[in-house]
């Protein structure tokens, strides 16, 4: 099964959101991604790009040391396991009519990923290094670095129980459905936090906390002079196991900003559940509700968000089907798919997704195909169709269609 | 006089007393006995003929010679797959918990090495590069061409199974089972066990209505570190299609397992959890 990893698409022009492919194909891209400005990879300033080209370029030496050194020294830590991914997007972008001065074009994007991994010589931690850097064929070398992923886990067993301890960047995702989790209360990407994990036999408790420094929060608190401090704070006790054909989940979090540096504090409480029929079906369901309190500009309210779904195994391929629910925003939505990514022998890996928004008819196709009989190069397409109403959110996107053809080399 | 089950030291003790005594009488008395011995001659001897084929007792033979009923193991599995124009191969390694668990991992192809699926009673994760979280699957999802999860990790037909209906022929004895469990994988299961050697050379999956689903060939038995496996091919009888999968045990080796490698929330840790916490 070949990886997915996050690749980033500048769509240029006007009020341009990023589109994110998540790291997982299984996730269809959220509402948000489509219709807000996107600053969630934590890219740095323009200012800043050109140091961190060169810190790029020393880490890419670096790594490409070790890759090849034959031997570590004897005084050496062990030698970490690295990874690297050199891919070529190309991508047409064709425009609606509401942008007439902005023309259909193709652009073309490399990404440069590279990942060390490894233990540490005392007390078992064990790090993990993401490094993801791209660059525009058309304009210069590098346009855009980041740590994608930067972390410290180990794991401790004591009386016949697990603790795994973390801490750094990663993606704190969880969930049961193929899109997002209602319970997850942070957006997509990977967030500066730490977490602490507790299992015993089918039980386990996890307590974490995350910030993510968003550009986007640090901007708009700066006009109005807020005294709150820039950034979100997310915290989460998570409790819950699993039973003889499903699991369940509570999920308490708090926000203390939960859409923007003006948003006040907010406090969530989920349960997630799922549970397999073992005749090939299986079904899951999330509800969140989150409440804020009463501030001196605005009355308490009360959001419910729900998420009921099921998938169904044929052969190799698996259906989905799930029904989205937000109440802040009124929306409902359909999300269906078909796709065939368990399948490890698979020559091609395809999968066919689409989400209906029920609530404005805005909709929006997706088709993945990737090719995985070669062994270290895997060439894929994917196009992205956005159509449906014209005051719908998805229609609010610039572009309503997005082809991509990437060549990814796994080195 | 005590009398005693066992007729011929019945008969030593009248041969003793009798010494030198009434011949006629002694001839009688041994008259008397010849119907008794064949009496239990014929009682004796369907029994004896009981015990030679007893399925249970045939099921169990295979359990311990493959002994992987007790304790944890590593099991090192090449699977090979044939569609018939072209062939794919895996290299695995198959976790089992003294509970039962199961844990996969990947060591070819390269591109599946940060793959993994989990098995925990009737719960099946699969966790695949690039993903943060495991996804739940369905436990009839095939994961190696025709080999689902439960051919994979082994069926246990000792403990998951009845018996429903035995014979023998000359060479073979045929086992029917039906599953104890309706949430098992596959409800029935046809086996046919080889008198020479006394190891599994077929075995039909079936659904709970008698239709075929899967057949397993099990062919070049072997003894690895003491424990006696078999290649299995899998055929897929649903399909017209030539397809099959070829399981093949490379190594199997004891070894300690920490629980947390079995713990979907650990599945992305799993191999680190198991390189510090087991001992060989």
């Amino acid at each position: 099964m070949s990886s997915g990893k996050i690749h980033k698409t500048t769509v240029r022009g006007g009020d341009c959101p990023h589109v994110n492919r998540s790291a997982s194909r299984q996730v269809p891209l959220p509402l948000s991604v489509l219709c807000a400005p996107c600053a969630r990879t934590g890219l740095p300033p323009a200012f800043a790009e050109h140091r961190l080209s060169r810190l790029t370029f020393l880490l890419l030496m670096l790594g490409l040391t070790f890759f090849f050194l034959p031997s570590p020294p004897a005084y050496a830590w062990e030698w970490p396991e690295m990874d690297f991914e050199l891919s070529s997007v190309f991508s047409y972008l064709r425009f609606t009519d509401d942008y007439p001065f902005i023309k259909d074009h193709l652009t073309n994007e490399a990404v440069f990923e590279m990942k060390a991994s490894g233990v540490f010589p005392k007390e078992d931690w064990y790090y993990a290094l993401g490094i993801i850097s791209t660059a525009d064929a058309s304009t210069s070398f590098f346009s855009g670095c980041a740590v994608q992923e930067l972390m410290l886990n180990t794991v401790i067993n004591a009386d016949g129980e697990d603790y795994l301890y973390e801490v750094g960047k990663e993606d704190w995702e969880w969930g049961k459905s193929f899109s997002r989790t209602p319970t997850y209360p942070m957006p997509e990407g990977y967030f500066w936090g730490a977490q602490w994990t507790k299992t015993k036999e089918r039980q386990h408790v996890i307590v974490g906390v995350a910030t993510s420094t968003d550009q986007l929060l640090k901007k708009q608190a700066a006009p109005v002079e807020s005294t709150s401090e820039a950034g979100a704070l997310t915290a989460w006790l998570r409790s819950g196991g699993f039973l003889t054909a499903s699991d369940y989940e509570f999920v308490f979090s708090y926000q203390s900003h939960a859409q923007d540096a003006l948003t006040p504090a907010c406090y969530n409480l989920g349960f997630d559940t799922s549970r397999d029929f073992l005749n090939g079906l299986a079904i899951h369901g999330s509800i969140n509700l989150s409440h804020t309190p009463k501030t001196n500009e605005e009355d308490s309210a009360r959001r419910v968000d729900c998420l009921v779904g099921g998938e169904y195994t044929l052969g190799a391929k698996v259906i989905v089907c799930e029904v989205l629910h937000q109440s802040d925003s009124a929306d409902t939505s359909l999300v269906w798919a078909v796709n065939n990514y368990s399948a490890f022998f698979a020559t091609w890996q395809w999968g066919v997704e689409s989400l209906w928004n029920l609530s404005d008819g805005g909709r929006y196709f997706k088709l993945f195909l990737e090719y995985t009989a070669l062994e270290r190069f895997f060439p894929s397409l994917e196009v992205l169709l956005f159509t449906g109403s014209e005051k719908s959110k998805i229609s609010s996107s610039p572009v309503d269609l997005l082809v991509s053809l990437e060549l990814r080399a796994v080195l | 006089m005590k009398k005693s089950a066992f007729p011929y030291k019945l008969m030593a003790k009248e041969s003793v007393t009798t010494l030198g005594g009434n011949q006629p009488s002694a001839k009688r008395r041994r008259v008397r006995v010849y119907p008794l011995l064949i009496c239990l001659f014929l009682l004796v001897h369907p029994l004896a003929l009981r015990a030679a084929f007893s399925p249970r007792t045939v099921l169990e033979d295979l359990y311990h010679r493959q002994g992987l009923g007790e304790g944890s193991f590593l099991l090192e599995i090449e699977a090979v797959t044939f569609d018939g124009t072209r062939q794919d191969q895996a290299r695995i390694k198959v976790y089992l918990d003294e509970s039962g668990s199961q844990l996969v991992t990947f060591e070819e192809p390269e591109r599946m090495k940060d793959d993994c699926y989990l098995v925990v009673g009737y719960n099946t994760w699969i966790l695949q590069a690039g993903m943060r979280r495991p996804l739940r699957i369905s436990a009839q999802q095939k994961l190696f061409g025709q080999a689902g999860i439960a051919e994979t990790v082994g069926i246990d037909y000792l403990n998951d199974y009845r018996i429903e209906e035995s014979t023998e022929t000359e060479t073979e004895y045929q086992l029917q089972l039906v599953a104890l469990d309706k949430r098992t994988a596959y409800q029935r299961a046809a086996l046919w066990v080889g008198k020479e050697g006394g190891n599994i050379q077929r075995v039909r999956l079936l659904a709970i209505n008698g239709q075929p689903i899967k057949e397993l060939i099990y062919s070049n038995y072997r003894s690895i570190n003491g424990h006696e496996v078999g290649e299995i091919t899998v055929k897929n009888l649903l399909m017209e299609k030539d397809q099959q999968t070829t399981l093949k045990f490379l190594n199997i080796v004891e070894k300690q397992l920490p629980p947390a490698a079995f713990q979907p929330l650990m599945m992305n840790k799993a191999k680190q959890i198991i390189g510090t916490g087991s001992q060989e």
